[in-house]
């Protein structure tokens, strides 16, 4: 390999093992490190040494094995401080969320996925909570559906590029998706979805009028059905968050006050 | 045994910051030292990744997604915050001011959890937002928790790593270490936001093998002459008894 793809390759096998420490990890060793990336093991050993030098990991003399380190916090700050969507949206989320009992979040898309950059929760609302970091499918969540009714045609295709490897059953079933997703958010302005983190919620998502700096937003809204049928929470999910999403385009400009 | 393209990389994504969230071409060269070529190949491979992404209305480049999910496992891994929300949050409403948690990230001390009171302060700390251990309560209470040995090992690492801080405000420093022996807290007039002023108490609590530091931070005008050690100092000490009460007593997910 030449010199100039090597300076990519070695930068990508350094992220990837970053990611190989998602939520609910144990501390892992540069073998099972070299398991799971398919490198060898002189190699993860030197990206490990690079990486706990840098505070990205942190290394466990007792265990011999690393640990997620505080620096990955710090990368994704200048993204998120920057957000004035956040907080402009932040006590409007708590509102709603405290007048559903629900959980309202914030998402954009990552990959395959839509990650959460914030969320803001009713009184007694059981876990399963949203946290800053977590991730949903972009095909198997009402946050996903409206990001796909909304995406540029090319954001969208590569999104489910990206899904076609990590999740064949989901990508065989796209189209379909796509489809109810742009008939959800033609016909009531929201998308629908049952509770992807808990079954017993429903759930609905309505995307910003457009992207925000090529960015493109999403709420969602999650309550417990109770009792009630899934048609009837939506009913009053959707439109509660679609007046809270005008709210939030006015705030940051989209829409004349 | 250095991996130089994975470091310039991670140079690259450290070059923003949040004055500076979006960066072009010429400004990472300018702030990384790296050339042209070396940009073009590491921010490609940084986009496909992610963690970058172009912005072509404004032709320049932002964090990506991607660096937002990366730090997901080691906030699921700190679940101690999850029993801390509530009483930082309470606290934070009663004193006007912003209460985080925080560990070590080499001279600085990175934040893993914020609440914020409902009033406007300039400087809005938020998780993954770093601030420097010699000028800050956070940074000196985290040093004053340390044996004596390494409280010297980290001096001098801070000491090489920012002499002019170091001049500035070490004698602040060893004066608050002093001080932490005998009232459990550290604090900083100003030192770092000249506006705000902080105290801050290390929990007992050992969270994967860290110790994690509580902060509060209020601006300078609501506090009076001694109102950071006789109000806040004192109170965030009980808030950190009380949340280590409830991590040796509660579930640990």
């Amino acid at each position: 390999m030449n010199e100039e793809l090597e300076q990519g390759a070695t930068l990508a096998r350094g992220l990837q093992l970053l990611q190989c420490f998602g939520p609910g990890e144990r501390p892992l060793g540069n073998g099972e490190l070299a398991i799971r990336t398919g490198l060898d093991k002189a190699t993860v050993a030197r990206l490990t040494y690079t990486l706990v030098a840098l505070g990205y990991l942190r290394r466990d003399a007792g265990l011999r094995k690393y640990r997620p380190g505080p620096g990955i916090l710090r990368l994704a700050y200048p993204l998120l401080a920057s957000m004035a969507i956040r907080q402009i949206a932040r006590p409007l989320m708590k509102e709603l969320a405290t007048r559903v009992h629900g959980i309202v979040g914030l998402g954009i898309r990552d990959r395959a996925n839509m990650v959460y950059v914030d969320a803001a929760y009713g009184p007694d609302v059981p876990p399963p909570y949203i946290d800053r970091g977590m991730t949903v499918p972009v095909l198997a969540s009402a946050i996903g559906a409206a990001w796909l009714a909304r995406a540029q045609a090319s954001e969208r295709e590569q999104a489910i590029n990206q899904a076609r490897v990590s999740e064949p059953g989901r990508y065989a079933a796209s189209a379909m998706r796509i489809q109810q997703a742009f008939r959800d958010l033609d016909a009531r302005g929201y998308c629908v979805s049952r509770g992807y983190l808990s079954p017993s919620r429903e759930a609905v998502a309505v995307p910003l009028g457009t992207a925000l700096r090529s960015e493109l937003y999403v709420f969602n809204c999650a309550a417990a059905t109770d009792g009630a049928t899934a048609e009837e929470v939506r009913a009053v999910l959707g439109p509660l968050l679609v007046e809270m999403v005008a709210r939030v385009e006015m705030g940051v400009g989209l829409r004349p006050l | 045994m250095f991996a130089s393209s994975l470091a310039n990389g991670l140079a690259l994504l450290h070059s923003f910051s949040a004055a500076q969230p979006s960066l072009s071409h010429g400004e990472l060269a300018q702030r990384t030292g790296l050339s042209k070529s070396s940009i073009t190949r590491l921010t490609g491979t940084l986009v496909e990744l992610g963690f970058l992404r172009f912005d072509p209305e404004i032709r320049r480049y932002t964090i990506g997604s991607a660096a937002v999910t990366a730090g997901f496992g080691l906030l699921v891994s700190l679940s101690i915050r999850q029993v801390a929300l509530p009483w930082m949050q309470a606290f934070a409403d009663r004193q006007h001011g912003s209460v985080s948690m925080g560990m070590r990230c080499g001279d600085e001390m990175v934040y893993v959890e914020t609440c914020r009171s409902h009033d406007a302060v300039d400087f809005r700390p938020d998780v993954g937002g770093a601030i420097p251990i010699v000028a800050t309560a956070m940074g000196r209470a985290w040093l004053a928790a340390q044996s004596s040995a390494l409280q010297r090992q980290v001096s001098a690492e801070l000491r090489a790593a920012d002499p002019r801080a170091w001049r500035c405000h070490r004698s602040a420093m060893m004066g608050e270490l002093d001080a932490f022996a005998s009232r459990g807290f550290c604090i900083s007039r100003g030192d770092f936001q000249p506006a705000v002023h902080a105290a801050a108490v290390p929990l007992r609590s050992v969270v994967e093998g860290e110790v994690l530091v509580v902060n509060c931070g209020v601006p300078a005008v609501l506090l009076g002459r001694d109102g950071l050690r006789e109000r806040i100092g004192p109170g965030l000490l009980e808030l950190a008894r009380r949340i280590d009460a409830a991590w040796a007593s509660g579930p640990r997910g």
